[in-house]
């Protein structure tokens, strides 16, 4: 059960004067069940590598299966955005229906639920993104606040119940308080469903704190891949790349620096704050 | 989507390029006139002479201007058929059922399609040499003398503008919206006419819903930037009659002059 990328390429309006080359020979095996960050510059082909998970973009060459089915063949692919579900860049702005429940219904009714059905999946989404059915399944989608709308569309694509759920940047343009239920939901629905997560994002923290797996994208090329300790050990790489760097990991360095002894590797905030409780014996202050 | 030559751009440099919108716009319309005008086969020949010189002047290759025509084969055969049958004039040649070919219905059919073809020809080379901002400008200054009976010239010419911007915009939010809702298990492909026109309505909803956003956005972001119509605006570009422009219009004026007149004076 794994997403295989195989020398994935894809060019843009190949042969043409304005040909251009999105991602370039990328190998990638992506287990169920894990977390994975991808970053990487605007531009570095992060956007493009999604799009091919679930058959929206075929590659130029190479090729990507879903749980060993090729992507190539034209039966596999309607199997495969029912396995893999992708929320796009401001999803909020796909929402169409009248109402919230009609609206998150409609990825299940497609995939062959009856209503019933998809009433009651749409109403269990609902509830693993934060919502209250009672309060806002009858609602209009265009009426609700920003970060309504975002949870919304993201219960639109867990209804379809995938096996490997993607994200295209999905905290952007939120608060800081709206950034963290997003993630916090995405734990707790891997926790619940045992679904895989791949989540897009530009916030090195995000991606240290959440993410067991990294894969760094420059250039169109896969710059690193692996887990989070593997790609994180080697800060000098990232920052070649000109990415941010965990500030928790950017304050081991300078504490390095000042003769203090870390004997691990410290990337999140917690791992950091629990270096300092150990170095300090508990005591605060 | 990509074979829409039609109100494209084509960027040589050339004198039918460097000529004034305004003159390329009124010589545009008068060639226009002059199509209507004409009602012999042979003085056809003679503007379709005059046009593909023009083409060659502009240095926009015959392939583009054919590839601009090539949408329209479907409507050049409706009304030719149209014509054909319905125009109903002379010696009947032909008697079907209830179709009736006339003389008069083949000459009005073959007319219909030289017309069509040369009008398309006329006005695509007008956009392929003019860029859409200096043909907006263009029409925006030729409007300019109805503004004192309270037309809004300039206000029209920044519609226009804007919609030609958004074009591309809107293009790549459909295709974003599409790709969203094919992830959601959307079948955008098979079933019959109704239920294929009614799996556009998650796509066509969202686009509307953006389209209002984002002109929202902009009448936002052009108030803010003080905008308050054409009143005392004034233009980066500022474009003048040269005297290439006045030269234009005498080879129009005789061209058209003597193809009208030989064909009054000709006989056959």
């Amino acid at each position: 059960m794994s997403i295989v990328a195989e020398k994935l390429t894809h060019i843009y309006l190949e042969g043409s004067p304005n040909e251009s080359v999105a991602i370039d020979s990328i190998d990638l095996k992506i287990e169920a069940g894990e977390f994975w960050g991808i970053i990487g510059h605007t531009g570095s082909g992060k956007s493009t590598l999604v799009q091919h998970l679930n058959a929206l973009m075929q590659p130029t060459s190479g090729r990507i299966c879903v749980d060993g089915d090729d992507l190539k063949d034209k039966k596999n692919r309607r199997e495969a955005r029912k396995k893999v579900g992708l929320v796009f860049q401001y999803p909020e702005y796909q929402l169409f229906e009248e109402t919230v429940l009609k609206d998150i219904a409609y990825g299940p009714m497609n995939m062959g639920e009856s209503t019933e059905k998809a009433y009651e999946i749409a109403r269990e989404a609902m509830v693993s993104v934060g919502l209250s059915p009672d309060e806002i399944e009858g609602r209009s989608p265009f009426e609700l606040s920003g970060g309504q709308k975002r949870r919304v569309a993201i219960a639109g694509i867990i209804a379809i119940r995938p096996r490997y759920l993607v994200l295209d940047e999905p905290m952007a343009g939120l608060d800081p308080r709206g950034r963290k239920d997003i993630l916090n939901l995405l734990k707790t629905l891997r926790e619940k469903t045992g679904c895989a997560v791949i989540m897009i994002s530009h916030s090195m923290d995000d991606i240290a704190q959440f993410a067991d797996h990294v894969a760094v994208l420059n250039e169109g090329k896969l710059y690193k891949a692996g887990s989070v300790a593997e790609v994180f050990s080697d800060m000098e790489a990232l920052r070649r790349t000109g990415l941010d760097i965990p500030q928790a990991a950017i304050l081991a360095e300078r504490l390095k620096k000042q003769g203090i002894e870390i004997d691990r590797s410290i990337y999140t905030v917690e791992q950091m704050l629990d270096f300092i409780t150990e170095k300090t014996g508990g005591v605060s202050g | 989507m990509k074979d829409i030559t039609l109100g494209q751009y084509y960027n040589v440099d050339s004198i039918i390029h460097a000529l004034d919108p305004r003159t390329k716009l009124v010589l545009t319309f008068a060639y226009l006139i002059l199509v209507f005008l004409v009602s012999k086969l042979w003085a056809f020949g003679l503007v379709a002479l005059f046009a593909i010189s023009i083409i060659y002047l502009s240095k926009v290759p015959f392939k583009m201007v054919l590839k601009a025509l090539k949408p329209m084969r479907f409507l050049l055969v409706l009304m030719f058929l149209l014509n054909l049958f319905a125009a109903k004039s002379g010696e009947v040649l032909l008697k079907w059922w209830i179709f009736e070919i006339t003389a008069g219905g083949i000459r009005q059919a073959v007319f219909i399609v030289i017309r069509l073809l040369l009008l398309v020809a006329g006005t695509t080379l007008m956009t392929f040499t003019t860029t859409p901002i200096s043909l907006t400008d263009g029409l925006e200054k030729l409007l300019a003398p109805l503004k004192k009976i309270g037309f809004p010239s300039h206000e029209l010419a920044m519609m226009m503008t804007i919609a030609l911007r958004f074009i591309p915009t809107l293009l790549e939010e459909a295709d974003k919206i599409m790709k969203a809702q094919l992830s959601r298990g959307a079948d955008l492909e098979s079933g019959n006419i109704i239920k294929r026109a009614k799996s556009m309505i998650p796509i066509l909803v969202p686009l509307f819903v953006s389209a209002f956003r984002r002109a929202d956005e902009l009448a936002m972001a052009m108030e803010s930037r003080c905008y308050h119509g054409g009143e005392g605006r004034t233009k980066m570009r500022v474009i003048a009659f040269k005297k290439r422009d006045a030269i234009a219009f005498l080879i129009f004026a005789s061209a058209f002059a003597l193809i009208l007149v030989l064909q009054k004076l000709v006989v056959f």
